[in-house]
């Protein structure tokens, strides 16, 4: 009864608790664009050039992880007008900032540059990969426990081979 | 089947790989390493990605990344990201070369497929590379050392909760 008790609890944990994460610091809402891991997001737009440098030009694309510094991906593409087309996944639930930065290749100076701060929204891993997890670490424990008994059986039945009776049940 | 014969063939076939082997040439190789030289570690080492192409000098790849396949045993730190794209864009080649800096989430065998494009803009090929990152060496130490302390709790409460026990009548 108690272990349908303890089976029904440990199920109701896994599964009820909120999908949803949220990194440390973090404050909902005052962020440019918005992403899911799991998903690839999408940036597409034109840098207006201003005149300096000619084409083609170099758009440098920087993401960069707020909790840590973390520099997650740092790609360039040319294009003659400014034009650019980015899509990567965000794999951590945390903030990033991604700047796209246009480049005069000759002089390799930056002419126009965009930042934008990314929210990454994060969830709770997969309820089989959960679940998984927590069967293979209690069987880990449970075969600790089994050699422990065998170890202790082991001992009773010496004592019992020596003639000691320790009228255990 | 005479003994000569068969030594001969064994020969030919040996022979036939081992030529094979020394003239393949990859159209498109892949290397990943830290900045200072190095595994890259998954979430932890930013690693720079270079693409070598042996037949274009000057052109664009549109490359696309995907995760590792999700295994049924070993799930991965960010279980979420597996078996999904993560990146999609277009990389200029100049004089044989693409690079560039990846921090890569998870362990496994990554896919990428380039598609690649001449100067002038003619499509030269699709190529299908896999990318391998190891474990953090570190994680897997840790793991085996957690593992290890859960089975010597558990060795500890069967051998505690099944030694003798007195008065076992009075129950």
């Amino acid at each position: 009864m108690r272990f349908r008790i303890m089976l029904l609890f440990t199920i109701l944990f896994i599964t009820l608790t909120k999908t949803v994460v949220f990194a440390h610091g973090s404050n909902q809402g005052g962020s440019d664009h918005h992403a899911r891991v799991g998903e690839l997001a999408n940036f597409e737009g034109k840098l207006e050039t201003t005149g300096e440098g000619k084409s083609p030009y170099e758009v440098q694309f920087h993401a960069l992880r707020l909790e840590d510094g973390a520099e997650i991906l740092s790609i360039k593409s040319n294009s003659t007008d400014g034009s650019y087309k980015f899509a990567m996944q965000f794999f951590d639930g945390a903030e990033h900032q991604v700047s796209i930065a246009l480049i005069n290749p000759a002089t390799k100076s930056v002419l126009v540059e965009k930042k934008l701060s990314v929210e990454v929204e994060g969830f709770h891993p997969p309820f089989a990969v959960k679940f998984k997890t927590l069967a293979f670490l209690l069987f880990v424990i449970a075969f600790g426990m089994v050699v422990g008994v065998s170890v202790s059986r082991w001992g009773k039945t010496k004592r019992n081979w020596k003639g000691d009776h320790p009228h255990v049940a | 089947m005479s003994k000569a014969a068969f030594i001969s063939i064994i020969a030919i076939i040996f022979a036939v790989f081992a030529i094979s082997s020394a003239t393949a040439s990859e159209p498109v190789t892949v290397n990943v390493q830290k900045e200072q030289g190095g595994n890259a570690r998954p979430d932890l080492d930013t690693a720079k990605v270079e693409l070598t192409f042996a037949d274009i000098q000057n052109g664009t790849a549109h490359i696309s990344l995907r995760s590792p396949e999700r295994k049924f045993f070993s799930p991965t730190d960010f279980p979420m990201v597996e078996g999904t794209d993560l990146i999609d864009a277009t990389l200029p080649i100049e004089n044989g070369k693409a690079t560039f800096q990846y921090m890569f989430p998870i362990r496994g065998d990554y896919h990428l497929k380039a598609e690649v494009m001449n100067g002038e803009g003619k499509a030269a090929g699709t190529h299908k590379l896999v990318i391998n990152i190891k474990e953090n060496p570190k994680e897997v130490r840790n793991a085996f050392l957690f593992l290890s302390i859960l089975i010597a709790f558990g060795l500890a409460i069967g051998y505690v909760l099944s030694r003798r026990r007195k008065n076992v009548y009075a129950v």
